[in-house]
């Protein structure tokens, strides 16, 4: 089994987690804005996504966090994994927060189609990377 | 011709630094005192055991100028004083926090610090998870610090240390971070015989790597599990 065959289970079993949750069957597409992603990613993980976890989660605060989220979207469908990986923990933080307030609410309503669209687009883009290698692995089949 | 080198351990935690001059004290050519520096009353509460049971050793150490005990933090004005005094060669790494150019040049070389990922390719949070998810082998890189996430350019080990024997991701770090002194031990030996870094990493190359989710954990703990399974039927049978 190859490490993308793992990934792929993971992101699938993810991505059917995240379905159960979006009401709208529709699947957002999120335009990238974010000119320099390393920098972005920086300032996502190191200042805000610690503050989000820590809260208060103030109505800015989340708005800036989401924005600079969704500014690295087209990143985060490509192969560099540290890009998904700042969605993943925005889920984690975002749908076990223990308040369930109105602010985080909406938060959440406006992060979980796209991070849908997110893993949908990352399993499309994996599976036939993963058949290719398992075919590698038996060529006889 | 080989020159003796000084050097001090940067601890916050009694028996850390009990444990690094225990290792480091006997090696050839390499003279070590350890610091411990913080809150008194954070020190004392969580080293009572410590105190009560090493408390020979200990004021042998305070006794023979080996060990010192500051209620000071680390970069307070009067710790920093006391270790420019020392005109050390080589600060060891042990405190846990990010170094400023102010205690950095106490130091003649700098400030070692064993890092549980290859450089230049891994800086940063997590990097022994994302090695594993890339593929990549996992090892311990042990450097000079600057003011950087993992950047300081002198690089004088790089190891790789396989981690497949380890089932859990918390197993596997621990089993990294046990090696710290270990590679401490390696990186002065090599100073003493060899002034000049083994390798030297620029800023751009490389990646910086943040707190890896839950997701991913996920997917290297699978990784672990497997290899470990794959490894056990590799066993020749009978």
């Amino acid at each position: 089994m190859t490490h993308d065959d793992t990934i792929l289970r993971a992101l699938e079993s993810r991505r059917l987690a995240v379905a159960a949750l979006v009401s709208s069957t529709e699947i957002a597409d999120v335009p990238e804005t974010a000119d320099d992603g390393e920098e972005t990613l920086r300032a996502v993980m190191v200042r805000l996504w610690p503050r989000v976890r820590k809260g208060p989660r103030t109505p800015e605060l989340l708005a800036t966090y989401l924005d600079a989220l969704f500014s690295l979207a087209s990143r985060a469908g490509g192969d560099d994994w540290r890009y998904l990986d700042a969605w993943n923990n925005a889920y984690e933080t975002l749908t076990t927060a223990a308040d369930e307030s109105q602010t985080l609410g909406s938060a959440t309503e406006r992060f979980l189609p796209a991070y849908l669209g997110l893993l949908t687009r990352q399993c499309e883009r994996m599976r036939p990377m993963v058949r290719a290698s398992e075919e590698q692995s038996w060529p006889g089949s | 011709m080989a020159r003796e080198l000084t050097a001090v351990g940067l601890c916050n935690d009694l028996g850390r630094a009990l444990r690094m001059h225990g290792r480091l004290a006997g090696l050839a050519g390499v003279r070590v005192r350890v610091l411990v520096a913080g809150r008194p009353g954070r020190v004392l509460l969580r080293q009572a055991w410590c105190l009560k049971r090493h408390w020979p050793r200990l004021l042998l150490l305070v006794a023979r100028g080996r060990l010192r005990c500051t209620g000071h933090r680390l970069h307070d004005a009067r710790t920093l004083e006391w270790l420019r005094r020392l005109e050390s060669d080589v600060g060891l790494h042990d405190a846990g926090l990010i170094y400023r150019r102010r205690l950095i040049d106490c130091f003649r070389l700098g400030i070692l610090n064993p890092h549980i990922g290859i450089l230049p390719a891994y800086r940063g949070r997590s990097v022994m998870e994302w090695s594993i998810l890339h593929g990549d082998p996992t090892g311990i890189t042990t450097f000079f610090v600057d003011e950087g996430i993992d950047t300081g350019p002198n690089i004088v080990l790089r190891e790789t240390v396989p981690v497949d024997d380890h089932p859990t991701v918390d197993a596997a770090k621990a089993h990294l971070f046990s090696l710290d002194l270990e590679m401490f031990a390696r990186a002065l030996g090599r100073l003493v015989r060899q002034a000049t870094p083994a390798f030297v990493q620029r800023p751009e190359e490389g990646r910086r790597f943040y707190v890896m989710s839950e997701l991913f954990r996920g997917v290297v703990q699978d990784i672990l599990a497997a290899s470990k399974r794959n490894k056990g039927s590799d066993m020749p049978l009978g």
